[in-house]
């Protein structure tokens, strides 16, 4: 009952603050597409519950355009048919404004194809880049994503590195589409740093062991080795290179990683590991006049009111959710009118929207808007993200 | 180098392999005592390493009573599988109980969600066993967990199905259902006891395999394929050819990483098994399963 | 049949009158899922062939569907209007291919039956992880081209899959039923119930069997051309092992042999656990608990 209270007080104590109008008139239905069973249920999970507690925010806050937001979300099942089916009835039964999510790259594609040929605005919270890859991958006009870029963390890996006079690494990336993705740009942007790959491996994500891979990089002599991967494997082949004996190379991990989990399953090898993260990771390294310390301190409390936090302790994916709310209240207002075209019209011009993971400015050709700047690179210390020296 | 490579496959096979040697003891007394393919073994070693692990974080337990307690819950777990599955359908075809247990292990991990939740767990390490040098040999702490637990578990299991008289009526039900019956044997009771044994030999796997990975609500089926392909590698009908089967598909999958690439591993080990079960000799046909 | 009273043809009848009304009364965006479940319904009739005809268990009947809807979507985008080449061909080819691999394993016993079937699945899955270059790998692969047809033009558009799914089950049932009934379709049973007998009468096992599982490939193969082309995207866990488990477990909750009752089933429970979805985090119990309870009311009505 006492957490009931809080988080009505919670909700209920900006609207008074602000004395914001309750919105009224027809709500805007947004369509949520989560993965809440399945491989990728970690992730999308809570996505869903902030989606919640975000559009329950924002609704005590005057809603968008002065009028209420609804939220109806359906579970995707980690599979891309069934997140077609869901996009399907949400489009065409629920007669949604715009879709968020869903949660994996191939839940995503798949959605893609058919939001791109409906003429359907979709802020996208997967990994991936090839949603707004284009290319092979079709048009992406109405296609947008809010976590970084697969580059962007890639740059910021490489940049680091180079920093630290690190030129020799080595790769090791889980047989799925993240990882697959990972490599492709770790491998494109390599010559732009300078940096030599003398080695690659990959690993089956559900797997239990990768000392083999482990040893046979560290055979190669790297100065770095970056495992590519979300989800436990990374915590496991962290495991596995601290078992290793000899000279280790330094560990950087993908920004899939950072939270609590992976500190729990590496327990002490996740020490001195490497890897970029959001600004959500460390708050307290934030300067004052950072434009997102506000917005991320104020997500961690609404996170921790909500009660999610117990469930699910804040990780690097769960802002990306609220991102994508943050995109889409800006571009209504923006657009001024809740109009599908104009609402994607306004997505692709977006300037400056602070969000949870970075501070977004989107153009017709970046349906991203996010940069280096909005990374940092942590390393794990005692058992604690730091920022990385 | 070539030596080092060597010891690695050494002890990263080592480490895979006792643990599918575990589960594919399990699949494979469960095969032989009802003629039952079970879906469900890598659930039995997600819910037992859970258990075990909610144990530890009420109370203190020493590595002796730790292996105790998950070789009871592993039990138990095993026999209520038996009592879910199999136990209500003992007429039925062998096909109608194997997809029980695949229903069997959704619920299990429904369980395991609604109890323990989506996020990966982390149990904590129970057997202190330290690393392990042996000449040009090298053995991670991980390695030396599972081989003991293996051996251990191997020679306990042994002696029980030799000298004890429920193991001797497990094994004859095993060789000929029909003489153990006219022999006086209950077969329902063998039948539940090798899934019960199946599913304490799953949660000391769970010993050696959660404090590396975690324990997470989706880890059962791609750990209980593993024992399924050891077991099949070994044969299914003696029990330390099965154990063999897990050590050789562990040195293999290593091997295969080292020597070729981790990309191309999961075909390789897979194509190699299938070339295995054609190739094998034809002996007495009527005897191969 | 033999619970309902009415005929084998009647209720077959009613069957796919049944079918066709559901298809055409269904709004647009509700038959995309009555697809996927019908996508997997042909999936259950494939399966059929090599189990209940033949009474060997397969698993790889999500590998033949993938193989299928790769070789088809790869295929269109080289040479796009060319279906009725393609289509033909590749259904042809998998089917063949299914027969081949069929052939040496054919004395395996059920366990390791089960096992080698798996590991097809497993290896074909694997290696198209690999040839990023040809499949895409993990990311998938957009699927620009429809099937379609001189004169009738692109067979895509919900109605147009449904009722090329509902062609494909009519199709398939039609050889089924005839299969069973014929010389051939007697050998097959000879070879499920008795191995040892049948081969003392004469029978070539793994010929005759080589038949059942090579219809069940090809049968699957045009499954996975119709559904891949239709979703606009492949990816290898569309057709991964989940499918060959879920084929199977509908196929025994109806009964192999029985040719309606596992399609329904299918049909009937994929749909009921769509409409889980409020349940949410005890979706994956209650999944299981009503898939256990399904087998055990096959089993106690067969008992009873």
């Amino acid at each position: 009952m006492a957490k009931i209270l809080i988080l009505l007080a919670a909700l209920l104590l900006p609207a008074a603050a602000f004395a914001a109008a309750a919105p009224e008139g027809d709500p805007i239905v947004i369509g949520g597409l989560f993965a809440q069973s399945g491989p990728a249920a970690v992730v999308g999970t809570p996505s869903k519950l902030v989606a919640e507690m975000t559009v329950a925010q924002l609704n005590a806050t005057g809603g968008i355009l002065g009028r209420p937001v609804k939220l109806i979300s359906y579970d995707t099942e980690s599979s891309p048919d069934v997140a077609l089916r869901q996009a399907r009835q949400l489009v065409e039964g629920d007669k949604v404004l715009a879709i968020i999510g869903p949660t994996s790259t191939g839940e995503g594609l798949a959605v893609k194809k058919y939001t791109e040929e409906k003429k359907v605005p979709a802020i996208m919270t997967v990994g991936g880049d090839a949603i707004i890859a284009g290319g092979k991958f079709g048009p992406f006009d109405w296609t947008f994503k809010a976590p970084q870029r697969t580059a962007t963390a890639v740059d910021k890996i490489y940049e680091y590195l180079k920093g630290k006079n690190i030129s020799k690494i080595a790769v090791m990336s889980s047989k799925d589409a993240f990882g697959q993705d990972g490599l492709a740009e770790l491998k494109a942007n390599a010559g732009k740093f300078g940096v030599e790959i003398l080695a690659e491996e990959s690993f089956d994500p559900k797997g239990t062991d990768f000392s083999a891979q482990a040893f046979k990089l560290q055979a190669a002599k790297p100065q770095a080795v970056i495992v590519w991967t979300i989800g436990p494997a990374g915590a496991i082949a962290a495991k596995n290179f601290a078992a290793l004996p000899g000279e280790r190379p330094l560990l950087v991990q993908s920004h899939g990683q950072p939270g609590p989990s992976y500190l729990e399953l590496a327990g002490e090898a996740a020490g001195g590991t490497i890897m970029p993260g959001t600004k959500l990771m460390a708050p307290e390294s934030l300067p004052d006049e950072d434009p997102q310390k506000i917005v991320i301190e104020s997500f961690i409390k609404a996170y921790k009111d909500a009660g999610i936090q117990e469930k699910f302790p804040l990780n690097t994916h769960s802002g990306y959710a609220y991102d994508a709310l943050a995109l889409l209240r800006a571009g209504l207002e923006k657009a001024g009118k809740a109009d599908p075209e104009a609402l994607r019209a306004a997505l692709e011009k977006l300037q400056n929207v602070v969000g949870v993971s970075g501070v977004y400015t989107t153009s017709s050709q970046d349906h991203n808007g996010l940069h280096g700047d909005s990374m940092i690179m942590l390393i794990v210390d005692s058992g604690r993200y730091k920022l990385a020296p | 180098m070539l030596a080092l490579y060597l010891a690695q496959i050494v002890n990263s096979g080592l480490a895979l392999g006792a643990v599918y040697g575990l589960m594919a003891l399990g699949f494979s007394l469960i095969y032989c005592a009802s003629r039952l393919i079970n879906f469900a073994q890598g659930e039995l070693l997600l819910l037992g390493g859970l258990g075990i692990a909610t144990l530890a974080g009420v109370m203190r337990l020493s590595p002796l009573v730790a292996v105790a307690a998950a070789a009871l819950a592993g039990f138990l777990l095993g026999r209520a599988l038996f009592a879910t599955t199999l136990g209500l359908t003992l007429r039925a075809s062998p096909l109608r109980q194997l997809m029980l247990t695949v229903a069997a292990s959704l619920v299990f991990q429904g369980v395991a969600i609604l109890a323990w939740g989506k996020n990966p767990l982390m149990p904590p390490r129970l057997l202190p066993l330290p690393d392990l040098r042996l000449g040009p040999l090298f053995f991670g702490r991980d390695t030396v967990t599972a081989l003991a637990l293996a051996f251990c578990a191997m020679a306990v299991l042994g002696v029980f199905l030799k000298y004890s008289r429920l193991g001797r009526a497990l094994r004859a039900t095993s060789q000929n259902a029909v003489a153990a019956r006219l022999m006086g044997i209950d077969p329902v009771l063998c039948h539940a006891l090798s899934f019960a044994l199946a599913g304490a030999l799953a949660s000391l796997a769970a010993l050696a395999v959660g404090p590396q990975t975690g324990l997470r609500y989706d880890m059962g089926l791609g750990l209980g394929l593993k024992g399924f392909a050891a077991a099949t590698i070994g044969g299914y009908t003696s029990l330390p050819r099965v154990f063999l089967g897990g050590l050789a598909l562990g040195l293999c999958e290593a091997a295969l990483v080292l020597f070729l690439s981790g990309e191309l591993k999961e075909t390789a080990t897979y194509a190699l098994i299938i070339v295995l079960l054609v190739a094998a000799p034809a002996e007495s046909e009527a005897e191969r399963p | 049949m033999a619970s309902f009273s009415l005929s084998r043809k009647a209720s077959l009848a009613l069957f796919f009158a049944a079918m066709t009304a559901v298809g055409l009364v269904t709004p647009a965006h509700r038959l995309i899922g009555v697809n996927q479940h019908m996508f997997l319904a042909a999936n259950v009739l494939a399966l059929n062939f090599c189990l209940g005809l033949g009474g060997q268990i397969s698993l790889a009947q999500a590998a033949f569907a993938g193989m299928g809807a790769y070789a088809s979507v790869l295929l269109h985008a080289r040479f796009p209007g060319a279906t009725l080449v393609i289509v033909p061909t590749v259904v042809l080819g998998v089917g063949l291919l299914a027969a081949l691999v069929s052939r040496p394993m054919e004395r395996l016993g059920e366990g390791f039956l089960a096992m080698a079937t798996l590991c097809v699945s497993l290896v074909c899955v694997n290696v198209a992880l690999t040839l990023e270059g040809v499949t895409g790998g993990a990311a998938g692969l957009m699927v620009e081209r429809r099937l379609a047809l001189p004169g009738v033009g692109e067979l895509g558009g919900d109605r147009l899959t449904f009722f090329l799914f509902l062609l494909l089950l009519a199709l398939g049932s039609y050889i089924f039923l005839a299969l069973r009934d014929s010389r051939l379709g007697r050998a097959l049973a000879a070879c499920r119930d008795d191995r040892h007998a049948a081969s003392s009468l004469g029978i070539d096992r793994p010929a005759v069997r080589a038949v059942s599982f090579g219809l069940g490939g090809g049968l699957s193969a045009a499954a996975g051309v119709v559904h891949g082309h239709y979703t606009g995207f492949i990816s290898p866990e569309q057709f991964s092992l989940e499918l060959s488990l879920k084929a199977l477990l509908f196929l025994v909750i109806g009964g192999p042999g029985n040719l309606l009752r596992p399609i329904l089933a299918a049909l009937v429970l994929e749909t009921a656990m769509g409409w889980l979805q409020f349940l949410g985090e005890a979706r994956t119990l209650v999944n299981g608990l009503l898939l256990g309870a399904a087998l055990l009311a096959g089993y106690w009505r067969v008992r009873r």
